[in-house]
């Protein structure tokens, strides 16, 4: 593996961190457009395992794709260099931002207007989000027991969100292994 | 320092435990935030906003902008405070993912790993709809500096439903939706 490819690894995820808005998922075309059809790196079969991977890894999802297309491509570096890429151009731009949008500029009674504005696009698209994902993967009444209990358990008693997570990993792996094992 | 640390390790927990990617991570940063009292729910509403509409993972953005408004001493501290910030949301993503990366397959149609996601899966939905509760909050009650803080407003109620309709039923973008209700925000809050 030479430097060259590395260094053009970097590129492609600079590009990719740089170019696509909202992330995540937004990217996989991306990524396709660049290493199966450009560079024929990778196949469409490993651009399935990065959304199997995405979906079943804890993150940030565009960190979860390009440490793992990264590390196909060229090992540990490759993944370093990859996540690198993709990870600078939030960084760069951000903090550009930040030390421009101080508190003054933060309550102005325009831009106070208009992010207050905005949170309603927010409640709308979080909304919207939990109601399409909702579909898929609340699947039952256990399932739909546990987002009840995750909701208020966020909302009304505060409880940490790691915790929450655990108890229904922990209810999910009990309740769906028994369950699969019974229907064998 | 100790607030550097801080920074890191709740980020490097937020990247350890959220399923679900973007909107589901904002949720669990604004409850780790804001039951820290290290920003206010507006202040935090900003950067959950310009996270979305510029480019990059959303999470990613919003660590950066978390940890520079955290730290805003000086513009060194910022920095630092973005760097361990964006460092830790990272961390756990990188290690995980090259831990398992040899045994993907395998990994992922495990029996075990597919039962307790699907454990998790419904859990997100939860935290969801707690952040939906939070920015309704907002939206409903908007706390102006020259109004009368936290009065109900009904524009939020009519701006919040039709944004719902344009986005879930006729497919609207995110970032279009965003430009247009604050735009609305200016001239009717």
């Amino acid at each position: 593996m030479s430097d060259s490819k590395y260094f053009h690894m970097f590129k492609v995820f600079f590009k990719i961190g740089l170019f696509t808005i909202g992330g995540g998922l937004a990217m996989i075309p991306v990524i396709r457009d660049e290493f199966v059809e450009k560079q024929h790196w990778i196949s469409d079969e490993d651009i399935t395992d990065v959304l199997a991977i995405s979906q079943s890894m804890p993150g940030v999802i565009a960190i979860n794709a390009s440490t793992f297309l990264g590390y196909r491509l060229g090992g540990i570096t490759g993944a370093l260099v990859s996540t690198l890429g993709v990870v600078l151009p939030s960084f760069i731009i951000i903090l550009l931002i930040a030390l421009l949008f101080t508190d003054e500029v933060g309550s102005n009674h325009y831009v106070n207007s208009f992010f207050s504005g905005v949170n309603a696009a927010l409640a709308a698209l979080l909304l919207a989000a939990a109601i399409a994902l909702g579909k898929k993967s609340v699947k039952d009444y256990v399932g739909c027991a546990i987002a009840v209990f995750s909701a208020l358990a966020i909302a009304v008693f505060d409880l940490d969100i790691a915790l929450v997570v655990i108890l229904s990993g922990l209810t999910g792996f009990l309740y769906y292994r028994s369950k699969e094992v019974d229907s064998l | 320092m100790i607030i550097y640390w801080e920074l890191f390790s709740v980020f490097f927990k937020i990247g350890l435990f959220s399923f679900g990617g973007g909107l589901a991570m904002i949720a669990f940063i604004q409850q780790e935030i804001i039951s820290r009292g290290w920003l206010t729910p507006t202040e935090f509403a900003q950067i959950a906003t310009i996270s979305q509409m510029t480019p990059g993972p959303v999470a990613v953005n919003a660590a950066t902008f978390v940890g520079a408004r955290v730290c805003d001493t000086s513009p060194l501290a910022s920095f630092m405070g973005s760097l361990v910030a964006t460092l830790g949301v990272s961390l756990p993503s990188f290690i995980l993912i090259l831990l398992v990366a040899g045994s993907l397959k395998k990994f992922s149609s495990s029996l075990a790993v597919k039962s307790i996601l699907n454990g998790i899966r419904p859990a997100v939905i939860g935290f969801l709809l707690s952040a939906v509760l939070v920015f309704f909050k907002l939206a409903l009650f908007p706390l102006l500096p020259d109004s009368s803080s936290g009065a109900f407003h009904p524009f939020g109620l009519f701006l919040i439903c039709s944004l719902f309709y344009l986005h879930y039923y006729r497919k609207v973008g995110a970032i279009h939706l965003i430009l247009i209700s604050g735009v609305l925000g200016i001239f009717f809050y």
